[in-house]
């Protein structure tokens, strides 16, 4: 082994002000977001209209399959769940597409150097554009059904603030640990559906038996929902809060900040091989 | 008496590769055999190497293949992290690495060249004032919204040689790029050669291409098995790599 271990390293012009460099960053990010979303609709006939089509599709099976064969009792079960359809498939989707971002973006990273971060921040943000346009569909559900949040519709904001850190959080730690580790996109494959069925999307969260309402409260997605449904549609408003009302809040928020940290220093960790690794 | 500060100086790099024999890549070996400790292949890609390359100088790096030449411009273009030692670059850096930059082969060359220009430092705006020279000099301006996948690889190779020296640069890192072109696209760098030492640019040129790197190189290193056998003029340095080979092939004939 080498001794000296007094690695340094200095690349003067390349030493640009802060101010300048997050305006680099941003506009990196514009374009790489931009193409991503772009990439991931190549080659298909209806482009961007799949990434509207494919909750609400998704939306008409559980609809189909609750409202006719299950009998669901809750009320306003179309506007019940399509936002527990469309927050789910935001956290899915982008899980799922930034998982292997670093290591498809391999070929950039072995030639150019750049802050890696750029890639999976950039897909989340692909993500969160199929997200806003998703939104947009479920305002005009509840336009139909002339159901509005009131007031209570500015807390939205915050919710889906916190809805993104998580995803964030999540989707750095999971792209991280895929660079080494392959496994983690045949565990996601599987976590993605326990994250379906274990939140209360199609169901009420007060089916749950006891310990795993308890166990969801955890989520900040089931939080998120929750929430969410509570402000537009007053639904589940009766239902318990999980913890209690604070720590119903507190505890996914702590979630939410620990897999922010856990993600970014594991990432601060792993940056510096991502050339050599993916 | 004013001493002019190198443009790049790299003192005492060493690189190492630890190439698992086993490939760890799946956690249930992880967990399986958690106390067994994986056996690596160290590969020293780079053992101490030390040198200085002064501002406009054109530097030529030889030496066969998995000789470190690669790993060397990695390190100078902050893509690889060096084990030990010190590197200092004065100057910005445009890298010509691995056969061009990061392409995207489902994407169009526009957008290619956009992603391609902004991470090599290009605001949109020097983009677009640049955008229409850069495909001029590959000669692809017929071809600016294919995708390229459907680029032959010599098409490719213009269009990322283009990029790298359409961007502002003090010092410019080329690996490899005679190595795929035709003689027209050579003719082309030849050209391109001349104009970067006329305007005093800093060039660190890999090449197995000998003669061009007689033509062209102020100094030369001859780098084997991640070490420096050789520094100084090209001739000299060039000579130093073929006798050696001479002598290796010597030995293995007369076996």
């Amino acid at each position: 082994m080498t001794e000296t271990s007094h690695v340094k390293a200095e690349y003067v012009a390349a030493r640009l002000a802060r101010g300048e460099r997050v305006v680099r960053l941003a506009r990196i990010l514009r374009v790489l977001t931009r193409t991503d979303f772009k990439l991931k609709y190549a080659g298909s006939v209806l482009g961007y209209v799949w990434s509207v089509a494919k909750p609400l599709l998704y939306f008409a099976v559980l609809w189909v399959v609750f409202e006719n064969i299950f009998r669901t009792t809750i009320e306003h079960f179309q506007l019940y769940l399509i936002v527990g359809v469309v927050i789910w498939t935001f956290v899915a989707d982008a899980v799922t597409a930034t998982l292997p971002s670093i290591v498809a973006r391999g070929s950039l990273l072995r030639r150019i150097f750049f802050p890696p971060i750029v890639i999976p921040v950039a897909a989340t943000l692909t993500a969160l554009l199929s997200f806003g346009l998703n939104l947009l569909v479920v305002v005009v559900f509840f336009a139909f059904a002339e159901v509005g949040p009131g007031l209570g519709g500015l807390v939205l904001p915050l919710l889906f603030i916190e809805l993104y850190l998580f995803v964030l959080g999540l989707s750095v730690l999971a792209a991280t640990l895929y660079v080494r580790f392959r496994d983690v996109g045949q565990i996601w494959e599987v976590g993605a559906t326990m994250l379906f069925f274990s939140a209360p999307i199609v169901y009420p969260v007060a089916v749950l038996p006891g310990w795993a309402e308890n166990a969801v409260a955890f989520n900040p997605m089931v939080q998120v929902i929750q929430d969410a449904r509570r402000v537009v549609l007053g639904a589940d408003a009766n239902a318990p809060f999980l913890l209690g009302s604070y720590a119903d809040r507190l505890v996914p928020l702590g979630v939410t900040v620990l897999l922010l940290a856990v993600g970014f220093w594991l990432y601060d960790q792993e940056s510096p091989r991502f050339a050599e690794v993916a | 008496m004013l001493v002019e500060p190198a443009a790049i100086e790299v003192a005492g790099v060493s690189k190492a590769f630890l190439i698992p024999h086993e490939q760890r890549l799946r956690l249930k070996e992880f967990f399986a055999h958690p106390r067994r400790r994986t056996t690596y292949e160290r590969n020293d890609a780079l053992k101490d190497v030390t040198f200085n390359v002064a501002r406009g100088e054109f530097f030529g790096i030889i030496g066969p293949n998995g000789c470190g030449k690669s790993t060397l411009l990695k390190i100078l273009a902050r893509i690889y992290r060096a084990d030990a030692g010190f590197v200092r670059v004065r100057g910005s850096l445009s890298p010509f690495i691995e056969l061009g930059v990061g392409f995207n082969f489902e994407l169009s060359a526009r957008e290619n060249i956009e992603i391609n220009a902004l991470l090599l430092g290009l605001s949109p705006r020097e983009l677009e004032e640049r955008f229409d020279s850069i495909f001029a000099f590959a000669e692809l301006e017929r071809f600016v919204d294919q995708q390229l996948k459907n680029y032959s690889t010599g098409m490719v190779l213009r269009l990322a040689y283009s990029i790298a020296i359409q961007v502002p640069f003090d010092i410019l890192l080329l690996d490899e790029v005679l190595a795929v072109g035709d003689e027209s696209f050579q003719a082309k760098c030849f050209d391109t050669f001349e104009r970067f030492r006329a305007e005093g640019k800093t060039v660190v040129f890999v090449s197995h291409d000998l003669h061009s790197v007689l033509r062209f190189c102020d100094r030369a290193l001859y780098l084997d098995r991640g070490t420096i056998r050789r520094i100084g003029e090209p001739q000299d340095v060039v000579d130093a790599y073929l006798n050696r080979e001479v002598s290796a092939e010597l030995v293995h004939d007369t076996r």
